[in-house]
């Protein structure tokens, strides 16, 4: 009996020892792909040395904590508590689990890391079966917002997307989250954008040729340069003052005219013409039939800057930048419109800021009111949701071989 | 029972030391960090600017004057051949006739001349300041561009543009077909990205507000083989070398040392050349990062012929 007890104390031990218990906490992983990208650029003999990512990794640190212990950076004059709050960040950020008074932490992690990773580098363990890929925040560009090409979202954009998902792709709705919790996977989506965006800023020293191959961002780590600490902070500074200027870059709409039946028909109609014209220009990449076949060689702005820089797949880039864990990169496709799947919402100011703004980092472009009125766009919309129920647009009319039966009788 | 004596005893052993050792895994730290360097850096961050003050910047030589910095940039060599572009869209307006479109990575003429290279000086130059800023720039510092980026028969007509940051651009669309202007910075660059659709004949603006020191990428997803380069500078000491590979830089302040950046599209900066000024012999030199040093002197051009290799172009 004594035996068996001490085998199976044995046993046990040995279990444990081997698998271990607990973890190493998480770090952010360096940005591995944009720094090859930084070399190239550069030309010549460049290649980053140890000591030079070790520089950044430290200063990202200094500003930016780590997964387990976010940090708001010190940004000076800029007023960053209107973008990032601490205790948010701290109920996202962190293992899952819940504090002394029983509240949930580790929101990011628990909902949001397998796909877009804990760097936010849209490399999460599920990323590679998704088709679209998660967004990396890294390059602080968001596609479904309220605000023009080149400006960041605002809070109320994200909060949207947390809120609602976006249809037709993995991003589910967090509908059933409390408010707080929405709130504060909201500011850590922030965060993780502002660090990523800071970390290819820092790079871009490299890039732009101010920075050679043995200049450093800190000679000294360990007694810091102040002008060096305020040429960095001003890197932090400036991306964290675009996010603030989004707050009140939210484009105006003009309330939707109310029509009546005959009015919404021609409506529709000056909506069908614009799209098919070459003012709107719609057709050229969504079809003529609107099913979304226009144009199916393009690739986003995450996916172009590092394989496609001339707009044209370059096979051996593709080979060495999916060598540093890029996923293989897909084409973009335009909407087939005809599914009545719109993943920046459906609403109609969501088409109609669609159309007027554009989708940043995609090739859809956006319309100048001087080319389009809010009347033309209003049209366009109307058309565009019509679509749908268009009666070929079922799919059952053209596929479904019953259908074909009865209609034969 | 006697025999189960040692067995017990180094049960007992081995559960100690798993008691003693624990059962967490060593906590790795992240192997690219020095702890005590970030706990440095985070005073030195948590400091506030007030150290920082503006760094010194008091540039010891004022400019005496005016000069002209011109040349032109040579291929010795073969150049390789530009390939055909895939029209595959609205080909009776973009390639009537089904004539072909080349390339424009690199586009040299009968005498070897570079067409779009970009010069221009990356010495951070005080903002309007008379001495250092020659009045006839100083009156266009933020104008609407006078030439138009245009785009004919589905082709950009400047390949590589450049302009101040500060002024505006007027991008036109001369095809009866519509075309997208969508401009995305490249990485280094701070200059806004855009996405404008321009309509059939028509015009738009943009405003690059930044600066960059590699041309930006210029694009039209509707066209996808369209392309072309936009730098935007926020000093006005910059050009482009025209077809024949002549350039021009006039009124660029004399009598203080000046850095000059040099880059081609298919070359990247321009770092083996060989260099002839004025009328000494022609040396070859090293241009690091695709950068020079010069101290223009007033009123007197300079004139240089830099020819590159064409062994040395990037496969």
């Amino acid at each position: 009996m004594n035996l068996r007890w001490i085998m199976m104390l044995l046993v046990l031990g040995c279990g444990l020892f081997a698998t271990g218990c607990g973890s190493p906490p998480p770090q952010f992983r360096r940005y591995v792909t944009f720094i090859r990208l930084v070399e190239k650029q550069a030309g010549g003999d460049l290649e980053l040395s140890d000591q030079q990512k070790q520089d950044l990794d430290e200063v990202l640190a200094a500003q930016f904590g780590t997964p387990n212990e976010p940090l708001v950076p010190n940004v000076g004059e800029v007023e960053i508590g209107k973008v990032l709050n601490i205790s948010k960040l701290k109920v996202a950020a962190g293992a899952v689990g819940s504090d002394a008074n029983d509240r949930a932490v580790g929101l990011y992690r628990e909902h949001c890391a397998h796909c877009h990773g804990v760097t936010g580098d849209g490399l999460g363990p599920t990323a590679a079966f998704l088709n679209p890929y998660p967004r990396d925040y890294r390059k602080g560009q968001f596609k479904f917002k309220s605000t023009p090409v080149g400006s960041k979202p605002t809070h109320e954009d994200l909060r949207r997307i947390i809120v609602d998902g976006i249809p037709g792709t993995a991003m589910p709705s967090f509908l059933l989250l409390p408010e707080n919790e929405i709130e504060a996977l909201v500011d850590y989506v922030k965060y993780l954008a502002i660090r990523g965006e800071v970390e290819r800023n820092l790079l871009n020293f490299w890039a732009s040729g101010d920075f050679d191959k043995d200049s450093r961002l800190i000679t000294d780590p360990a007694k810091p340069d102040p002008e060096q600490i305020a040429l960095l902070k001003g890197q932090t500074g400036d991306v964290v003052t675009k996010w603030i200027e989004a707050e009140a870059s939210s484009t105006g709409v003009s309330a939707r005219p109310t029509y009546t039946p005959e009015e919404f028909a021609k409506s529709k109609e000056a909506g069908r013409v614009l799209f098919q014209g070459t003012k709107a220009n719609c057709f050229s990449c969504h079809g003529i039939a609107a099913l979304g076949d226009g144009q199916l060689t393009g690739f986003d702005e995450w996916t172009k800057e590092f394989i496609a820089p001339t707009g044209v797949r370059n096979p051996e880039l593709v080979r060495e930048f999916t060598r540093l864990g890029m996923l293989e990169p897909r084409n973009i496709r335009p909407r087939n419109l005809r599914q009545g799947v719109f993943r920046g919402g459906r609403r109609p100011v969501d088409i109609f800021w669609r159309v007027r703004n554009g989708i940043e980092g995609t090739p859809m472009p956006g319309f100048k009111p001087e080319i389009l009125s809010d009347n033309d766009i209003w049209n366009i919309v109307n058309y565009v949701q019509s679509l749908p129920y268009e009666p070929i647009s079922d799919p059952r009319q053209a596929l479904d071989p019953v259908n074909v039966h009865v209609s034969a009788k | 029972m006697n025999q189960s004596g040692p067995l017990r005893f180094a049960a007992c052993l081995v559960c100690g030391a798993l008691i003693i050792a624990g059962c967490a895994r060593p906590v790795a730290e992240n192997p690219h960090v020095v702890a005590s360097n970030v706990v440095s850096l985070k005073q030195a961050f948590g400091a506030g600017a007030a150290a920082a003050g503006p760094a010194a910047t008091a540039v010891a030589a004022e400019p005496t004057g005016w000069s002209t910095l011109k040349g032109k940039f040579v291929l010795a060599g073969a150049a390789p051949a530009r390939s055909p572009l895939k029209v595959d869209k609205d080909q009776t307006v973009c390639a009537p006739g089904g004539k072909t479109v080349l390339d424009e990575e690199l586009v040299v003429d009968a005498s070897g001349g570079i067409r779009d290279v970009a010069i221009f000086v990356t010495t951070k130059i005080p903002a309007n300041d008379p001495k250092w800023e020659h009045p006839d720039f100083a009156a266009k510092a933020t104008a609407v561009n006078e030439l138009p980026f245009d785009q004919e028969k589905c082709v950009f007509l400047s390949h590589l543009f450049i302009m101040r940051s500060t002024q505006t651009l007027t991008i036109k669309n001369s095809d009866d077909v519509g075309h997208n202007t969508s401009i995305n910075p490249s990485a280094g660059s701070k200059a806004a990205s855009a996405n404008i659709l321009l309509p059939a004949k028509s015009s738009s603006t943009y405003k690059p507000v930044g600066e960059s020191s590699v041309p930006n990428s210029v694009s039209c997803s509707i066209h996808p083989w369209m392309s072309a380069l936009l730098l935007t500078r926020n000093n006005p000491y910059y050009a482009v070398s025209a077809a024949d590979g002549t350039f021009e830089i006039p009124n660029v302040p004399a009598g203080v040392e000046l850095e000059f950046a040099v880059w081609q599209q298919k070359a990247g900066s321009l770092t083996k050349v060989t260099v002839q000024e004025g009328s000494g012999a022609a040396a070859e030199q090293a241009w690091k990062r695709g950068r020079f040093k010069r101290t223009l002197t007033a009123d007197q051009p300079l004139e240089m012929t830099v020819t590159l290799d064409a062994a040395n172009l990037p496969k």
